[in-house]
């Protein structure tokens, strides 16, 4: 590879400000996708920003009020073996179990995963499912934002220069809930044609109290079907809401044609998997 | 008959050092002042060179030299067209060929040299699609064709057509007259690419003597030495081959690729210098399996006997000719299958496009006709109402049968093959929903060109194998050793295992061909029978007794009924070299020869003759989602006839790979083009099985002793992979009724396919 | 251009290097400290041939820096044989005729390792997981799985 500088900041402030300071500087985490991009020469860094070094940031911990507490630096393997997030949002573990390999899931970071931008990425499905929102540092200040709003383009964030992900955070769901992520691969674990993840609550009653759907791969960016709400709040889950709900990921996927697979087929398969996951999901809540 | 070492699962003479990770590859090689090298390549599928400035390269620090076609003589090399040179002269032929390279002192270096050449091509019309190239007015893209030098009377009818092989058995228009039913259809199948692990790469560097010594990955150290020779016109008394550990090839690493760069950029610079494939090089510019279209036409008896079978393969050979007219001929040998069909004309094309070439890739043509050819009589099978085991069964060839060029064949397993791979998976027990089971059976040889060996007994009574074969982790060297040690009565350690040392080896052709248990073992055995012979003679002169009245075991000779009257080979060793006779050398020269085939049918074929006709059948269990089309491999067996398995465990190994490639062909790989651009140059993006992508197999031995093999051995390497797209495709229809028809089966051919959208291969028989 | 000091602990032997940051551990580990059996075989994560244990876990070493390494234990495929005596799970590899062309062999028998340190008592599905990152264009992995069975039995055994 190319030379760069490498840093390692003592804390996210000196980071931001590394950040600020030199305007070619990249963030390293887990590295699984940023060496391969400099490898590649598709970026040249001057300096890498190595936040590993920066104490507390892989941190897990649950508030009943405020919810799960995420740090960026979880490996995905840390995703997928945390008792906190098998007890309550297991819908993580799984996306994280779907992605690439051990050796990637060894290295790579939950918050890399988000900040690549890679519109089949395997987290911010679930993620949207989950209604989940992410912190921003910068020594400008913070904002939290919604995942959804997260992504703007292909590899396209709303990450200023000089921000850093810091924190990711699931707000508390009710407690009967069913979720699933389905991942339509080509050989196993390869990136994701389509991914659609799925979340459905249901209360005493038998009715939808939460729904949350995420789309991966079919947009470029990941996105969230909005009107699920819309069609399932307070409703008892029936098979012909679900395809309605279905049929709306359908018509806001808008997916491109690659060597994977034609858009035509990734709108077709978005329905489909659509489907799955809510029915999946729905029977997930009413076991509980 | 009881062995020692035949027919037994030894631990791999090469297995340690890989296990403990000090096996030697060629990146694990340095010299001092090495150089790297890296090479330029075309960005145009199809352009004039008009000039080259090299003058900033050659500037830059660090930079040794930079050469391009007018730094080196202007030889061409091609296994069967010399076609093709080191780098390009007048004009490019495809996106990736060579135009300079250059040797810098370390890797980044060169690639920013690389950068710094300036190359200004004026850009021809270009055409990716063999069927277009045809055409009158396609772009000629070897305008020199003619002038050519052909090891082979080529027959070239065609624009950009560099080999037209054809066979006739029989009376064609008879056959289908005289069938019930005929089923016809166009087929095609895609560039695959081989995926070694271990990149290709080489080292070259000069001697004190002045003679090139070069270091390569390859799968023959001959035809690397004559490529060089012949590409850069160097005496082959002037050129050595040393090939260190292999990390596989499947064909990939037969002929050169940056052998000869790496030699030029040597004598330029005078220092040793290396080259090693990047992954995107790899998948972008070597030499991946030909794509092929094929219209297939089988007539039937309305009982399922085989009557007459047309097809044409139009396989789009790239740029260069390389393996091409081989593949092109040998496929369509092939393409009968191993039954009796009367009535035959099977014409193989080999064509030039403006894409990267095509070569060797296991199966060598044969895995692109069979899928045709099995999922054709799968389509008969269907219509007649009959099961496609039994159809095939009915038809296979019985020992005594005769080959396409009617030689008689007595080694021929393939129903038992059928009948165990069936009922490995279940053939006749109920399925599931959208499950569905498919059967392929195939012919393939192992008996092609020559090996030669030299056992030698060395001073101590040890012994030297010479054998110029290369192990690419097929286990040939184990399986070599195995058959001297049994002929010598000597223990595996007792053997020197000489090899990949064009000095030190005699010559062979390349590991390919799935000839080196047949052929290769030939060659071997019949060495250690001379030595053996060389032994007992002096033993006999030693006791005073009779050759005939001795025996040989653990390394001593001795007088079979009186046991304690001997003399080990420590002392014959020391004897032969000190005393009488000389140095005990035994030696082979093994060509296939016999039986030769009846060529009167036979048009523009590249080859001698074959031989060690070996046979296999596979099948598969599969699921499909229909909403998806997701294919779910259940299970697979795989049955081969090897004649003898002379190391059962190796054979399995062989077997279980081949299946787990073939599944790769059938559906998930595929080298992906735009307008003539390689645009999935990764593994990211290039996809093969991992470990969670195979099912179980169950791999089957079948033994049809083979009385011209080494202890009835046949081969083995490439069958495993050769029916295993034909039989999935078979299996898929039975789960839902879709036959895709163009390879890699993806699920959105599937899904188009049951929504009635199939794709329509376009076929304009163009021989009218 | 700087060079970073760096001590890394390799098979639990510290090694003192002045290394530039752009360097991977691949590099470094080949390179500068003439262990080879580590591979590279495509140089973007996806082939498993530079499979290293960083902590006990497997890992791309073509994606790591080298500067990053810092603090953490680092096992190659040459740190598991004790000199000249074989690894159960070298053994296993050899006798179940696992091993063809060889390239992928020292990542297999690292993430195989992996495997049986994590669970000793590995299903299929764990071992066809826990193999799933590293490549193999030879055996089609049949044999390499019958050896990871049978290497954590053995082990299992020597417990």
């Amino acid at each position: 590879m190319k030379y760069f500088e490498y840093i390692e900041p003592k804390d996210l402030a000196e980071a931001s400000q590394i950040l600020n300071e030199y305007p070619e500087a990249k963030i390293l985490a887990g590295g699984a996708s940023l060496v391969v991009l400099i490898k590649n020469n598709l970026i040249q860094p001057s300096h890498l920003v190595n936040i590993k070094t920066i104490p507390g940031l892989d941190q897990l911990r649950w508030d009943s009020k405020e919810g799960l507490k995420i740090g960026p630096l979880n490996r995905h393997r840390d995703i997928f073996e945390s008792p906190l997030i098998r007890q309550h949002c297991p819908i993580l573990s799984e996306a994280a179990s779907k992605i690439s390999s051990p050796p990637i899931r060894n290295m790579g970071t939950i918050g890399g995963n988000i900040c690549h931008g890679e519109p089949a990425a395997d987290f911010p499905p679930a993620l949207i499912a989950l209604g989940a929102k992410l912190r921003l540092f910068s020594t400008k200040g913070e904002r939290i934002v919604a995942v959804e709003e997260f992504f703007v383009d292909f590899y396209e964030t709303i990450l200023s220069k000089t921000e850093i992900l810091s924190e990711i955070i699931i707000p508390p769901l009710p407690s009967r809930i069913g979720g699933t992520y389905i991942k339509l691969d080509k050989t196993n674990n390869s990136i994701a044609i389509v991914g659609v993840a799925a979340l459905i609550g249901v209360d005493e009653k038998g009715n939808c109290n939460y729904v949350g759907v995420g789309l991966g791969g079919v947009a470029p960016t990941p996105l969230k079907v909005k009107n699920a709400g819309e069609i399932l709040l307070g409703k008892k889950v029936e098979e012909d809401l679900i395809e309605k709900v279905a049929k709306e990921a359908q018509l806001i996927a808008n997916p491109i044609t690659n060597i994977y697979a034609s858009d035509r087929y990734r709108k077709e398969m978005v329905y489909v998997l659509t489907k799955r996951a809510l029915k999946e999901a729905f029977s997930k809540a009413l076991m509980i | 008959m009881n062995h020692q070492y035949i027919g037994k699962s030894i631990p791999k003479v090469d297995s340690n050092p890989k296990a403990l990770g000090s096996a030697i590859y060629i990146n694990d090689i340095s010299f001092p002042n090495m150089l790297w090298g890296k090479v330029l390549r075309s960005i145009f599928p199809h352009a004039k060179i008009l000039n080259i400035d090299k003058s900033k390269a050659l500037r830059l620090h660090g930079v040794k030299a930079v050469i391009t076609y007018e730094d080196i003589p202007d030889g061409r090399y091609g296994p069967f067209i010399k076609d093709e040179p080191v780098l390009a002269r007048d004009k490019v032929r495809y996106i990736g060929e060579p135009v300079a390279a250059v040797a810098a002192i370390d890797k980044e270096i060169a690639e920013e040299a690389i950068q710094l050449i300036e190359v200004d091509y004026e850009e021809l019309p270009a055409v990716f699609d063999p069927l277009e190239a045809m055409k009158t007015e396609a772009p000629i893209i070897h305008e020199d064709l003619k002038s050519y030098f052909c090891v082979f009377p080529a027959i070239q009818d065609r624009r950009n057509v560099c080999s037209h092989t054809t066979f006739i058995e029989g009376d064609i228009q008879r056959g289908f007259k005289e069938s019930d039913l005929i089923v016809e259809d166009t087929f095609k199948t895609h560039m695959h690419h081989q995926s070694y692990i271990e990149p290709s790469g080489a080292i070259a560097l000069i001697d004190p003597s002045g003679k090139i010594i070069i270091y390569s990955s390859t799968q023959s150290i001959f035809i690397t030495q004559s490529r060089v020779s012949e590409s850069l016109k160097i005496p082959m008394s002037k050129i050595r081959v040393i090939a260190p550990n292999v990390g596989g090839g499947f064909g990939g690493k037969i002929e050169t690729n940056v052998q000869p760069i790496c030699v030029a950029l040597s004598q330029k610079t005078g220092l040793p210098v290396k080259i090693v494939l990047t992954r995107e090089e790899e998948f972008s510019a070597s030499r991946p399996r030909h794509p092929c279209i094929i219209w297939g036409k089988l007539g039937v008896k309305k009982d399922g006997t085989f009557v007459a079978k047309e097809m044409v393969n139009v396989f789009d050979t790239g740029a260069y000719a390389d393996d091409g007219p081989g593949v092109a001929g040998f496929g369509s040998l092939m393409a009968r299958g191993p039954y009796r069909v009367p009535h035959l004309k099977i014409e193989g094309y080999c064509v030039y496009t403006n894409k990267v070439k095509a070569g060797a890739f296991r199966g060598f043509g044969n895995p692109q006709t069979t899928f045709a050819s099995e999922s054709l009589i799968d389509m008969a099978a269907k219509e007649l109402g009959l099961d496609p085991l039994e159809i095939r069964l009915k038809n296979s060839l019985n020992p005594g049968d005769l080959s396409v060029g009617r030689q008689p064949i007595y080694s021929v397993g393939i129903k038992e093959c059928l009948e165990k791979a069936a009922s490995a998976i279940g053939w006749k027990e109920k399925k599931e929903k959208y499950r569905g089971r498919g059967i392929a059976s195939i012919n393939h040889i192992s008996g092609l060109l020559t090996v030669s060996a030299i056992v030698r007994v060395n001073e101590d009574g040890t012994i030297s194998l010479h054998v110029g074969t290369m192990d690419i982790g097929q286990g040939s060297d184990t399986i070599l050793t195995q058959i001297v040690a049994e002929e010598l009565g000597v223990s595996i350690d007792d053997i020197n295992l000489v090899i990949r040392d064009t000095d030190a080896t005699p010559y062979t052709w390349a590991t390919s061909a799935s000839r080196l248990t047949y052929t290769g073992g030939n060659a071997v055995r019949l060495a250690a029978i001379d030595a053996r012979e060389q032994l007992l003679d002096l033993a006999a002169k030693q006791l005073d007794e009779n050759k005939e009245d001795l025996m040989i075991r653990d390394k001593r000779v001795f007088v079979k009924y009186s046991p304690e009257k001997g003399i080990t080979f420590q002392q014959l060793g020391a004897i032969s070299c000190w005393v009488k006779g000389g140095p005990i050398i035994g030696k082979s020269s093994f060509m296939v020869e016999k039986p030769a085939f009846d060529r009167s049918g036979f048009y523009g074929f590249p080859f001698g003759t074959m031989s060690g006709y070996i046979f296999a059948a596979q099948a598969v269990e599969v699921e499909v989602d229909p909403e998806t089309g997701k294919v779910k491999v259940i299970k697979g067996a795989s049955a081969h006839d090897v004649g003898h398995a002379i190391h059962p465990q190796n054979v399995e190994g062989q077997i279980e790979g081949g299946f787990v490639q073939g599944l790769g062909y059938a559906l998930y790989e595929e080298i992906v083009f735009d307008n003539g651009k390689v645009i999935n140059p990764s593994f990211a993006d290039y996809k093969i099985p991992n470990s969670l992508d195979t099912p179980p197999i169950t791999p089957i031995i079948v033994e049809a002793y083979d009385e011209t093999g080494p202890y009835g051995a046949k081969g083995l390497g490439e069958p495993g992979l050769v029916g295993v797209a034909p039989a999935v495709a078979n299996a898929i229809f039975d789960a839902i009724g879709v036959r895709i028809k163009d390879l890699p089966i993806t699920p959105e051919k599937i899904i188009d396919a049951i929504k009635g959208r199939k794709g329509k291969i376009e076929w304009e028989d163009f021989r009218k | 251009m700087r060079k970073y000091d760096v001590q890394l602990d390799i098979n639990n032997k510290i090694y003192t290097l002045s290394i530039s940051p752009q360097r991977t551990l691949l590099e470094v580990l080949r390179d500068d400290l003439g262990l080879t059996g580590t591979k590279e075989g495509c140089s973007e994560g996806e082939c498993g041939a530079c499979t290293v244990l960083l902590d006990g876990l497997p890992i791309r070493s073509c994606l790591l820096l080298a500067v990053d390494v810092r603090g953490r234990k680092v096992t190659t495929i040459e740190g598991l044989s004790q000199g000249k005596e074989l690894h159960p799970i070298q053994k296993a590899f050899i006798e179940e005729g696992a091993i063809q062309c060889g390239f992928c062999t020292p990542g297999m028998i690292l993430s195989a390792k992996a495997i049986i340190n994590s669970n000793p008592f590995p299903s299929e599905e764990d071992i066809r997981i826990g193999l799933s990152g590293n490549l193999c264009r030879c055996t089609g992995y049949v044999k390499i799985i019958k050896a990871v069975k049978m290497a954590a039995q053995r082990m299992r055994r020597e417990l």
